[in-house]
């Protein structure tokens, strides 16, 4: 008897890891490894060579894509810092008007979809933007969005709420009895933030720092729309890939290494920062809220308003230029519905692909991750901490690259995948898997496990368990997950560009190529349509975890 | 438990039904992936060979959105077929053709450079169309991999206003480009990824003696005074011009009339002097591709009469037809000053070319 319940058991969960590996050594170790062996290999000599590296490392147009890379990045990293800190700081210690709404709208600010920001910038303050016109009528020239100034700007606006969200969430759950001893030994008010408070939250921040330089160096949109003569990597990769010249793809392979071996020193960086400054709060007792009035809760208020309204701005702008007439294409006086009706008679196709794209990769991510947070959390061995090791990849290759490597990898026989639905499907699990697993054993580690035990105990098998037992309890953690995920899923841009073919477009590859092709009309239309998803998707995702869901 | 499964279907369902309206409920493969939970199936599934389905192709094309958009949904109304669009510059395309080689999955391209496009001429079919004698051997391969179907003058282009600020005269040459001046406001496209900046690239080497005698002497200039703006797509070149960002665009002639047509003002264009060039947009058939009856019947309906004439007088296209008038707003290709483009030397050595330039670039 019990024999025979061992064999099931073997049998269910190695299937389970079987599939599983074998998906992960076919979709991201594979793919991946192609592109390194790419990278040592040129069309000009034979056999391995580090020509394409030196080519790099030694014209200054190629490195000064990675220098131009750092410099935002580092440059984001502190302006967002310094923005995010100080809201989160006035957002949870205080009662600042409209506090749900603020919050909502920073968080879809985070959410929308990258370029739609840099997109938006140029109708505003591009050289003939509509503010820039304005302030030229009273004689006032303002700097255009363009460059790297213009990207820190956009980067700036669009990532300050990763910052925002780590800090909030720390400072929410300091022990307030912290800083009432050291209040109580009569610190002020100033010494008590930097000696106590600040410290207690500084690996959150630097944890939310490290997501703003990661984001901000995979980031592809919005360089590729505003950069003009400033050319950062993800940008040239693209470029290096996508023009027609011979054996770029060698070059365009040793860029993607670049870059991914960048953002893997970070993540090591940081987890040898945190390691050393961790910090266990048992929240009992988190700070309240302090009830401010009048003049001063205005000007606790004002500094808010002024950066999450700006940061939201994008999405406004999307929306009015959707319905602005056009004529040819160019923008004309007066509204109208065209710029809607031209996208749903051309360009139904894509928007039926986005979701259902981003659903299949939704119902995978959640199956496939809830088995491999299971598997992490409550199977340790070999295998569990190997795919632990290996679900860590993702978080470091931009989407850029793993376009590249994937139409490397089967773009020719014996399995040619290029053009497909399920390509594109591929690239958005590969990406987001990690963070459904990540959320999914966090959650499953707080569970009790006697419960599956006793289950298991009165004869159920270990399978049906899980799927009785354990699924629905981790449900409330994986779905929230997933909400956010299917966001990022229906916005995604820097593989799916790299990925699509004609029946296989999406809403923000059509917006790219609408905007590139001078549609602006369709492609506002089209971003209104994303933006109004995702709010959306925000607004069920707030129902649905009660207000306390983590969006990071 | 279930409220929450609920919510989770409800956002799904509402978001798709605020937009999706339109769509008609069938991509076989989209359906077959949202259905699959095994990955190791579903790439079973995938590996099946292109769609044989005369009711659909795939086009792609580099044609700025009117045109394009305009060609594509007449011949969808005469034909019944269903097109699919990509849109991307003509290098992107290109590249895209080459590294699918292995299994096509675009069926024509349309209305990139004919230089462009006989570079990739090994990528395609041979097809002669059906009235091929009224199509003028000017304007198509002599192996039959491509037909011109529109032959397109490279200008500049130039926004006034600009061009008082920055107190110069409208241009006249190709010359007038390396005034200081204008350092930073020319808005030229990478010829790596634009057709129409290729063909520019070439014209203006033409111009200035041959790629032999200081014609890339010109183009360093040239590179200087643009000072590291590239533009990435070309559409850019026209319409930074006419949004009053940059004072100078190089361009094709019918993009910046589209903007005349629409009622632009203070921009306009011109023939340099020293020359410019009338080289064809093409249109070819990819070698291999999923759907051959549904490409022909593409190439047969953009070069008939009714299409080029829809072409020339909706969007200022010069026909490729001789029995077929010239749009009205245009001037008679006679009397644009043209340099003696060698198209041998431009198509087969393309990549020499983008080599150079690339040097120029990186430095």
């Amino acid at each position: 008897m019990l024999r025979h319940k061992f064999h099931i058991r073997l049998d269910f969960w190695f299937f389970v890891r079987l599939i599983i590996i074998t998906a992960i050594l076919l979709f991201l170790v594979y793919p991946f490894s192609t592109l390194i062996i790419r990278s040592f290999f040129s069309s000009r000599t034979e056999g391995f060579t580090l020509e394409n590296f030196r080519t790099f490392f030694t014209k200054s147009y190629y490195y000064t894509a990675l220098l131009n890379s750092l410099y935002c990045c580092v440059l984001t990293t502190v302006t967002t810092t310094v923005i995010g800190v100080p809201i989160a700081y006035l957002m949870t210690r205080y009662n600042i008007w409209g506090k749900k709404l603020i919050h909502i709208m920073i968080v879809s600010s985070l959410m929308s979809p990258p370029f739609i920001g840099a997109y938006a910038w140029i109708i505003l303050l591009g050289r003939s933007g509509v503010l820039t016109r304005f302030f030229e009528s009273f004689g006032i020239t303002l700097p255009a969005i363009y460059g790297q100034l213009g990207i820190i700007i956009v980067f700036t606006l669009k990532l300050f709420p990763y910052i925002y969200l780590y800090a909030s969430s720390a400072m929410g759950s300091i022990d307030s009895s912290l800083e009432e001893a050291a209040e109580n030994l009569g610190s002020s008010k100033w010494r008590r933030l930097t000696s106590i408070t600040l410290p207690l939250v500084f690996p959150s921040i630097a944890a939310g720092a490290v997501m703003v330089f990661m984001t901000s160096l995979a980031d592809f949109g919005t360089p590729m729309l505003i950069g003009e003569g400033f050319t950062v990597l993800p940008v040239m990769i693209y470029n290096q890939y996508m023009s027609e010249m011979g054996g770029n793809a060698n070059l365009a392979s040793a860029l993607s290494v670049v870059v991914v071996v960048c953002s893997t020193l970070v993540l090591v960086l940081q987890k040898k920062l945190i390691d050393r400054k961790n910090y266990v709060m048992t929240a009992l007792r988190p700070p309240k809220e302090i009830s401010l009035h009048g003049f001063k809760r205005f000007i606790a208020s004002a500094p808010v308003f002024i950066i999450v309204f700006t940061g939201f701005l994008p999405q406004v702008v999307v929306l009015v230029t959707s319905f602005i007439k056009t004529s040819g294409p160019m923008f004309v006086e007066g509204f109208s519905l065209n710029s809607y009706k031209s996208i749903l008679s051309r360009l139904s196709l894509n928007i039926k692909n986005t979701y259902l794209f981003a659903l299949a990769a939704i119902i995978i991510i959640v199956l496939v991750g809830s088995l491999i947070s299971y598997l992490t959390v409550r199977k340790k061995g070999i295998v569990s901490s190997l795919l632990d090791w290996l679900l860590m990849f993702p978080f470091v290759i931009p989407g850029a690259v793993l376009g590249i490597s994937l139409i490397i990898a089967f773009n020719k026989r014996p399995l040619i995948l290029t053009g497909t639905a399920f390509i594109i499907v591929v690239s958005y699990v590969v990406r987001k898997l990690p963070y459904t697993v990540r959320s999914g054993s966090a959650y499953l580690k707080q569970m009790d496990p006697s419960i599956e035990e006793a289950s298991v105990n009165l004869g159920v098998s270990p399978q049906k368990t899980f799927f009785k037992i354990t699924l629905p309890m981790m449900m409330p953690g994986i779905l929230s997950g997933a909400i956010l995920s299917w966001i990022t899923c229906v916005n995604e841009l820097s593989s799916s560009i790299m990925l699509y073919g004609g029946r296989t477009s999406t809403v923000s590859v059509a917006i790219y190529t609408e905007v590139v092709r001078n549609s602006y009309g369709t492609a506002a239309a089209l971003a209104t349509i994303l933006t109004l998803t995702t709010i959306i998707s925000l607004l069920v995702f707030m129902k649905v975890t009660k207000g306390k869901g983590s969006f990071i | 438990m279930k409220k929450i499964i609920f919510l989770f279907l409800t956002v799904v369902l509402t978001s798709a039904l605020l937009t999706g309206c339109g769509a008609k409920p069938d991509s076989p493969e989209a359906s077959t992936e949202g259905g699959s939970q095994n990955e190791a199936a579903a790439s079973e599934e995938a590996e099946k060979p292109a769609q044989e389905n005369s009711g659909e192709i795939t086009v792609y094309s580099p044609a700025p959105a009117e045109p394009l958009n305009g060609g594509v949904e007449a011949f969808q109304k005469a034909t019944g077929i269903k097109v699919n669009v990509v849109a991307a510059g003509t290098g992107e395309l290109l590249k895209r053709i080459e590294s699918e080689s292995a299994s096509p999955l675009c069926d024509v391209v349309w209305g990139g450079g004919a230089e462009s496009m006989q570079a990739y001429a090994p990528y395609f079919e041979q097809y002669i169309p059906a009235e091929d004698n009224v199509i003028p051997e000017s304007v198509k391969d002599k192996n039959d991999y491509w037909t011109g179907e529109s032959p397109v003058p490279v200008v500049i282009m130039y926004n006034e206003d600009l061009l008082k600020e920055l107190g110069v005269e409208i241009p006249t040459s190709w010359e007038y480009l390396l005034n200081p001046k204008l350092k930073g406001m020319i808005a030229f496209a990478d010829p790596a990824k634009s057709g129409s900046a290729f063909t520019l690239l070439c014209t203006m080497i033409s111009a200035f003696g041959g790629p032999e005698n200081g014609g890339w002497d010109f183009i360093e200039q040239l590179y200087a005074n643009l000072d590291g703006k590239i533009q990435d797509s070309s559409s850019n070149s026209y319409k930074l011009v006419a949004d009053g960002e940059y004072a100078i665009g190089l361009t094709q002639e019918k993009s910046v009339q589209e903007y005349l047509d629409a009622g632009a003002e203070n921009i306009g264009y011109v023939y340099p002097s020293e020359g410019t060039s009338a080289v064809p947009d093409a249109i070819a058939i990819v070698k291999d591709c999923p759907n051959p009856e549904g490409a022909k019947a593409f190439v047969e309906y953009i070069l008939s009469a009714e299409a080029q004439q829809m072409q020339a007088e909706e969007f200022n296209r010069r026909p490729a037809r001789d029995d077929v008038a010239a749009p009205g707003t245009l001037c008679d290709l006679s009397e644009i000053p043209l340099v003696n483009y060698d198209f041998e030397w431009a198509g087969n050595n393309k990549a020499e070319i983008l080599e150079k330039w690339q040097e120029i670039i990186v430095g």
